[in-house]
């Protein structure tokens, strides 16, 4: 069985031999993705939860708990980055981007509220405040969770408060954010929770809303990766420290995909295993680094 | 440089399109290899799981480009 750290050391050929090419892909800029979020609103107190109230209660023990596991990362997750991403929006280059990065901190905090409501609805949680609800849902996470959002997250951020203009926090921030949290765990993740959902017609309101935010999520991926193609695919010293912060949070983020208790090197999710879960995610973060202009370098375990 | 739309519309089998989220643009004739998806393959045979390698949107965030739209070179 291959982890997704393992996939990450062996590199990607096709983006080693291309990647002069395809940094010269041209993206969506930040006033795009800005006209295009005034375009795809939606309202997360509007989604109909009746026919998962009704799935809900008819799944087993064990369905509830792998679900109520697997969601919980986006539900902390999304509370994490609500207030951690405030750095990023005061490091705006311009008001193109200011307007963006604005937009996508309402989306997180939208995308908070969607889960909660799923949590609360569907799921039946009896806290009665949003800080209980939380603070019961943070009982699934794991240590890699903790060190991806409690720890990198948020120590990104604070350099960012603290100088705007540090461009090597911002790659690490955006990488930290857009490329390992959204572009590699969230789209992974809800990749295969909505392809089960879909193929056994469960949870219509849930993927519903989830669907809205993954497209939510594709705009803010969008914007890292014209973010860093600009920048770190431009400047080796950044390009450099893109590839260190990857080094660095490949291997956390992986294990943040680990049910409790089972082999990091061979568990199941769902009904996929782990050789598709760790491929899928390698795969995406592979491809966009090839957009960016920036080749996946990983350290050897060893020396990791 | 930048081409037009309106030469590859002649048929489905080169017919061009785009992410709507992120603008990159699936063309027939160089296919999405590191995705599977060889060279010469219509974006309607593309398997339904497939994703668009910036910002990881599915094919159904795909539209097809309209005639004389610009296409990134």
């Amino acid at each position: 069985m291959t982890t997704l750290e393992e996939l990450a050391q062996q590199g990607d050929p096709g983006t080693m031999q291309e990647e002069g090419q395809a940094g010269q892909l041209k993206l969506m800029t930040p006033q795009q993705l800005y006209e295009l979020w005034e375009r795809q609103h939606w309202q997360s107190q509007e989604i109909d939860f009746t026919k998962d109230r009704e799935d809900w209660a008819r799944f087993s023990d064990e369905q509830k708990d792998t679900l109520v596991w697997l969601l919980s990362s986006f539900f902390i997750g999304e509370e994490r980055v609500t207030t951690q991403f405030s750095g990023l929006v005061m490091a705006y280059e311009d008001e193109h981007e200011e307007s963006f990065l604005a937009t996508q901190q309402v989306d997180e905090a939208r995308h908070m509220q969607f889960f909660d409501r799923f949590y609360r609805e569907v799921v039946g949680l009896e806290q009665e405040e949003f800080d209980g609800r939380l603070q019961r849902v943070r009982e699934e996470l794991n240590e890699a969770f903790t060190t991806l959002f409690d720890e990198a997250l948020v120590e990104a951020g604070r350099r960012l408060i603290a100088d705007p203009g540090d461009r090597e926090a911002k790659v690490d921030f955006v990488t930290t954010y857009h490329m390992v949290i959204e572009g590699t765990l969230a789209l992974t993740g809800q990749h295969f929770i909505t392809d089960y959902l879909e193929e056994n017609g469960l949870l219509p309101g849930f993927v519903e809303g989830f669907d809205n935010v993954a497209r939510d999520e594709h705009r803010h991926v969008a914007y890292g990766t014209w973010w860093l193609q600009q920048n770190a695919g431009a400047d080796e010293n950044l390009g450099r420290r893109l590839q260190e912060k990857l080094g660095e949070l490949v291997p956390v983020a992986a294990g943040v995909l680990v049910p409790p208790g089972a082999d990091p090197t061979d568990y199941e999710i769902l009904g996929y295993t782990s050789d598709e879960v760790n491929g899928f995610a390698f795969n995406s973060l592979s491809r966009r680094l090839k957009a960016i202009g920036v080749p996946l370098e990983m350290p050897a375990a060893s020396e990791a | 440089m930048t081409d037009t739309a309106e030469d590859t519309q002649s048929s489905p089998d080169t017919q061009k399109w785009i992410c709507e989220t992120c603008g990159y643009v699936y063309d027939p004739e160089e296919g999405d290899e590191d995705g599977g998806i060889p060279p010469g393959t219509p974006f309607d045979d593309i398997p339904k799981d497939w994703f668009c390698p910036v910002c990881g949107a599915r094919k159904k965030d795909f539209r097809a480009l309209e005639p004389g739209e610009e296409v990134p070179d």
